[in-house]
């Protein structure tokens, strides 16, 4: 890089030159926290390579690039960057491949695309903002980290693929989306929260839940038998999900003209959560 | 062959009388000697100016065993928090108020601490105890064994059977499971709780067993005096934490009839029911009564504020307070009908008016009991904070506007009210180390620790003097475990491994007869597999030494 | 009055007066219900008995009707709009009356009409009313929105959790001045009809119109108001204020309160236009309006210059 190139920016791009031999945590290479750093300074920032510390200039060229506010585009197959976005309290992140675990774990604002696949965890425990995975998502996504006590808490989680086992478990509040496929205990001891999916769901759909709502926009799944139906008519709250759904497009354009089917439960964990079945 | 002098220290050793006087002194293989002022040494440490006393012995920490392990957990949050590693001497461990063994070692040896003891081990599961006290690095460690709930003693109470029967089971309970002393949690409770009791005051019946607190208390002190067991039975009191155990707190006092008992986490014990929230300190009333008897020690359990996590052997208590958690999460559990634990997530809150008075009174009992020779300082950790809050502790103790300071920034009520207030009593540094070592060496027995005469274990620790106590005792300038420098200036230089300080009382191997039986008819672990060996309890103890402890009146088996 | 200042159109008189508002809270309130009907039947329930804060607490109003495509759940609905003196009066008055007459009214939900800015001061909508569901409640919160959903006879109650309180004006008003009755009342229908067609402002009382115009004040030590003896034409021969001459038979007041200045001012200019448009041969004789010389509240809103005629 010239060095007449090396100036201040807000926004960077960040290509892999070559895989990590190990793990390579992202955790704080936030847009936010880079602003007015040049490409230079940002290659010297260090982060951690499994146990030891090494700039990230290591592992990606970078360079800046024009932009409205605080982004950072990632350019490469990053499935071993771990942590990406953790926390993001604003700014964008865009990542063109896939990328490791956490990837917008815990995260309050802003925005993070990834046109790829994400690993586990992602969206765990995340607040606020918007995150939306363009490929599939591992096991625990919008989930909590092991031992907390409540999952993913606020904001909209846009999963266009596949989602792994336990998605949504003990997620508390916020919008998750998911076109593809749900794994096993999709929504699994959810606390509150919205999961619309619109794919197949896999076993144990529901196990535990105490509140919230499952919309299942395609493929109708059997009820399992701590979950009841109840009779009465919900066209109002059908009514304000379905529209906040249909800005989703595809399978969940036209959800507002069906009469959904309500089963409440799980039974057995306060029952007082909700399967909305449309069709 | 190894010497080492420590040279122009200012000295205080209170086991020893020594309170400032300024000398060399002298290590040779781990042991403290004299040395000629004009011996050649290996290594020479010039630690003028500064305080050199022996290595803190924390008598009441939970370091080891399923309830710690539990707490670990069940706050795997709390591992997260973890700093970032900057030492290459330290392997992976993290925590901070439900550390792993090896960072509960770390941090302890860096404040100048070389010796813990687990004040809480389920006979069932002295081995895991003792495994993860022996991972614990660089810590000479111990542990006492939890009688006074188990179905077998209450059994025997209930059933009359002669005391020399129940004696000789305490006897062969410690004798298997190494343990340096017995602790009863509340006594009986935690049965009764099993019985569908939600409280059993000293004198109360056990709903089942028709036995009573105060029989337990009396048995069991009974029984270690006759077995010659150097430290008194380790009494956690009826109803902790319930407003107005003062009164129970007493009567167990009074149950030991003259006997020989060590009332542990007293801050937790000392309440009264005066104001107008039903809850005062009777700080004044446990300090008088400590002071009118000369049989009785105590350790604090101060708190201090923050996030932690009580780990409990009172199953009772902690179903009670599972309510109270934050996060709101805890673990009740029981192991073989022996003792019980409860794990409740705990944070304590200055402006919460229960919190700030506990605080309050867990330092009015510090100052206002006489003997310091008879008070320990502990958070019982993690219950009332972490460890690593001492050197903030030993502040507190020794500097009243600092002390001032701090109870007027908690809940107004308590900060105008509290009895702390008019005590103006400031703790030497001669009566912290009484508290942080001396004492607790005393009280378990141990004649070659928490002093530094001619022949005591070389585990000692300098500190630089500073005005500030607490970051003195935060960064030690040098920590020597057996005479091992493992700290310089607060950072690790070396992690021996520490040894295993445990007891082996006679009884009568008659006893084991009847222990088979109920074991075959009632437990689900094989009788033979009860005993811990001496070969396998220095496996446990990751190859660290035995340090077998002299009974009282006897010596120890060799 | 001076000759300067005459103004009359159409054989209408309109004083060089103004009339005098003062600064109240508000929010509006969207009813939606399985039909028109039950939406209009909570909405006049929750807008009744609201004419006036000095004894209802509140002053409200039916705003509109709301078609299917305008509402959030896309059901028939209705607007309403309430006024109170205070941000707490509004939040008791809200509690009360969604409580009484939306919560029991068949098939209803309730929303906020407003938007109001992040930083608004929000007040309670569904978030107490919540617990009448004694526990069965559930609450969802969709795009950034909470609705509490609790559990009744015919399936849910649905209202979001809390409305926006803005700062209105409340208080605005004509005096029409007719030569009979039946004049008098003909105006005031007009310009309540035409008042009504705009957006953010109601008129509180019955039918729109007030006949009972008050002063500040009374010979009775208790009373805070008393009636307006200066435009009462059994009083034109007695009372030593009266602003009526004799062919003044009957006067008629419009109150409006409105979310902004500008709202006021609007309804009370179409009133006039409505007024003047049918003229002195439907019996009409002046406009005027109520003030308190300027002590009352902030917002002064001159005839003339509603009219465009400021100065002519």
């Amino acid at each position: 890089m010239s060095p007449a190139n090396d100036r201040d920016a807000n926004a960077f791009r960040l290509r892999l030159r070559a895989q990590p031999a190990l793990r390579l945590d992202l955790a704080g290479f936030v847009p936010q926290a880079l602003g007015g750093e040049t490409p230079s300074g940002v290659a010297r920032r260090a982060l951690w390579h499994g146990n030891e510390q090494v700039p990230i200039g290591e592992f990606f060229d970078v360079e800046a690039m024009a932009a409205d506010g605080p982004e950072l585009v990632f350019e490469g197959d990053l499935s071993r960057c771990d942590g990406l976005g953790r926390g993001l309290d604003g700014g964008r992140i865009r990542v063109e491949g896939d990328v490791g675990d956490y990837v917008g774990s815990g995260m309050r604002a802003g925005e993070i695309v990834v046109t790829g696949s994400a690993g586990l965890l992602a969206a765990c425990e995340m607040a606020g903002g918007r995150l939306e995975v363009g490929g599939d998502v591992g096991d625990y996504a919008a989930s909590a980290l092991p031992g907390d006590m409540d999952g993913m808490r606020g904001g909209l989680f846009i999963v266009r693929g596949k989602a792994g086992a336990r998605f949504g478990d003990r997620m508390r509040r916020g919008t998750a989306v998911v076109f593809g496929d749900a794994g096993d205990f999709l929504a699994s001891r959810l606390v509150a929260g919205t999961i619309a999916v619109a794919g197949a769901v896999g076993a144990h759909c529901g196990y535990g839940m105490r509140r919230g709502t499952l919309i299942f926009a395609g493929p109708q799944p059997e009820p399992p038998p701590t979950f009841v139906p109840t009779g009465h008519d919900v066209q109002v709250i059908w009514t304000l999900l379905a529209r906040s759904l249909a800005v989703h497009g595809g399978p969940f354009a036209a959800l507002a003209a069906a009469r959904p089917r309500r089963f409440v439960g799980d039974l057995a964990a306060d029952g007082k959560g909700e399967w909305l079945l449309p069709a | 062959m190894s010497t080492l002098r420590l040279k122009g220290g200012r000295i205080i050793d209170p086991a020893n009388g020594i309170d400032g006087e300024v000398r060399d002194i002298g290590v040779r293989d781990g042991r403290i000697v004299a040395l000629h002022p004009a011996e050649k040494v290996d290594r020479e440490f010039d630690v003028s100016g500064m305080v050199v006393m022996a290595g803190g012995i924390d008598m009441h920490t939970h370091i080891g065993g399923g309830k710690v392990n539990l707490a670990r957990m069940l706050l795997p949050e709390d591992h997260r928090a973890n700093r970032a590693p900057d030492n290459p001497l330290e392997l992976a461990s993290a925590g901070c108020c439900t550390p792993g063994t090896l960072a509960t070692g770390y941090r302890y040896a860096e404040m100048g601490y070389t010796a813990a003891f687990e004040p809480a081990m389920a006979p069932s599961n002295a081995r895991h105890a003792h495994m993860e006290m022996g991972d614990t690095p660089i810590l000479d460690h111990g542990a006492y064994v939890m009688l006074g709930n188990d179905e077998l003693m209450l059994r025997m109470l209930a059933e009359g059977q002669d005391f020399e029967r129940i004696r000789d089971y305490v006897g062969w309970t410690i004798h298997a499971t190494r343990a340096m002393g017995v602790k009863v949690v509340n006594p009986g409770g935690i049965s009764a709780f099993k019985f569908n009791q939600r409280k059993l005051d000293v004198d109360e019946d056990h709903t089942h067993w028709r036995i009573t607190p105060r029989q337990v208390v009396q048995t069991l002190a009974r029984a270690l005096t006759e077995l010659g067991i150097p430290h008194p039975l380790h009494i956690h009191a009826s109803n902790l934490g319930v407003p107005g155990n003062i009164g129970s707190t007493l009567a167990t006092i009074a149950a030991l009839e003259g006997l020989r008992g060590h009332l542990t986490h007293v801050q937790f014990h000392a309440y009264g029911t005066e104001g107008a929230r039903k809850f005062s300190s009777a700080a004044r009333e446990l300090a008088e009564a400590v002071n009118a008897n000369p049989n009785v020690s105590i350790d604090v359990g101060q708190i201090t504020f923050g996030q932690t996590v009580t780990a409990s052997g009172d199953t009772m208590r902690q179903h009670a307070n599972a309510d109270l958690g934050s996060p709101r999460k805890w673990i009740g559990a029981d192991i073989e009908c022996d003792a019980g634990c409860g794990i409740v997530p705990f944070r304590y809150r200055e402006e919460s008016f229960v919190n700030a008075l506990q605080w309050a009174i867990g330092l009015e009992l510090f100052l206002l009991v006489d003997d310091p020779w008879r008070v320990v300082l502990t958070t019982d950790h993690p219950n009332g904070g972490p460890f690593t809050s001492y050197p903030h502790l030993i502040r507190l103790l020794m500097d009243k506007s600092f002390r001032d300071e701090q109870l007027a920034k908690l809940h107004p009520e308590v900060a105008v009210n509290a009895l702390l207030r008019g005590i103006g009593r400031e703790l030497s540094l001669n009566e912290i180390a009484i508290m942080t070592r001396a004492a607790p060496a005393r009280l378990l027995g141990l004649a070659d620790r928490g002093q530094l005469g001619e022949g005591a274990a070389a585990d000692i620790a300098v500190y630089r003097e500073d005005p500030d106590r607490e970051a003195m005792f935060t960064t030690p300038e040098y920590v020597f475990k057996d005479g091992e420098l493992v700290v310089q200036r607060g950072r690790l230089v070396a992690t021996p491994v520490g040894g295993t300080h445990f007891l082996e009382p006679e009884f009568d191997p008659a006893i084991e007869r009847m222990l088979a039986k109920y074991a075959d008819e009632h437990l689900a672990t094989a009788w033979r597999h009860a005993a811990i060996g001496r070969d396998e309890l220095c496996a446990c103890a990751n190859g660290g030494r035995l340090l077998a402890c002299p009974l009282h009146g006897r010596g120890g088996r060799k | 009055m001076s000759a300067a200042a005459m103004l009359e159109i159409n054989g209408v008189v309109i004083d060089d007066t103004f009339a005098e508002a003062f600064p109240m809270k508000a929010t509006r309130l969207v009813i939606t219900a399985h039909n028109a009907t039950w939406a209009n039947h909570a909405a006049v329930a929750l807008t009744g008995f609201a004419t006036s804060v000095i004894a209802c607490g509140c002053e409200a109003g039916i705003e509109r009707v709301l078609e299917p495509g305008e509402t959030p759940d896309g059901r028939p609905g209705v607007a309403v709009l309430i006024f109170s003196m205070s941000g707490k009066d509004l939040a008791k008055q809200i509690e009360r009356r969604v409580g009484q007459c939306v919560l029991t009214c068949p098939t209803t939900a309730v929303y906020t009409g407003l938007d109001g800015p992040p930083d608004a001061d929000r007040t309670a909508l569904g978030k107490n009313l919540r617990f009448f569901g004694d526990g069965w409640q559930i609450s969802k919160v969709i795009d950034g929105r909470r609705y509490w959903r609790v559990p009744v006879m015919d399936g849910e109650f649905v209202a979001e959790e809390t409305t926006p309180v803005v700062k209105a004006v409340g208080g605005g008003n004509l005096l029409i001045l007719a030569h009979d009755t039946e004049a008098a009342l003909g105006a005031a229908e007009a310009a309540v009809v035409a008042m009504r067609a705009l957006p953010n402002v109601i008129l509180p009382f019955p039918g729109g119109v007030v006949r009972s115009g008050s002063k500040i004040g009374s010979k009775y030590a208790s009373l805070p108001a008393s009636s307006n003896d200066a435009f009462c034409p059994a009083l034109t021969p007695l009372a030593k204020r009266t602003e009526l001459s004799a062919e003044v038979g009957c006067v008629m007041e419009i109150v409006i309160d409105g979310l902004t200045d500008g709202d006021v001012a609007a309804a009370m200019r179409v009133g006039m236009e409505a007024v003047v448009a049918r003229g002195a041969a439907a019996g009409v004789r002046r406009i005027s309006a109520g003030n308190y010389g300027g002590k009352l509240g902030p917002y002064l809103y001159r005839l003339h210059a509603l009219l465009g005629k400021e100065g002519a």
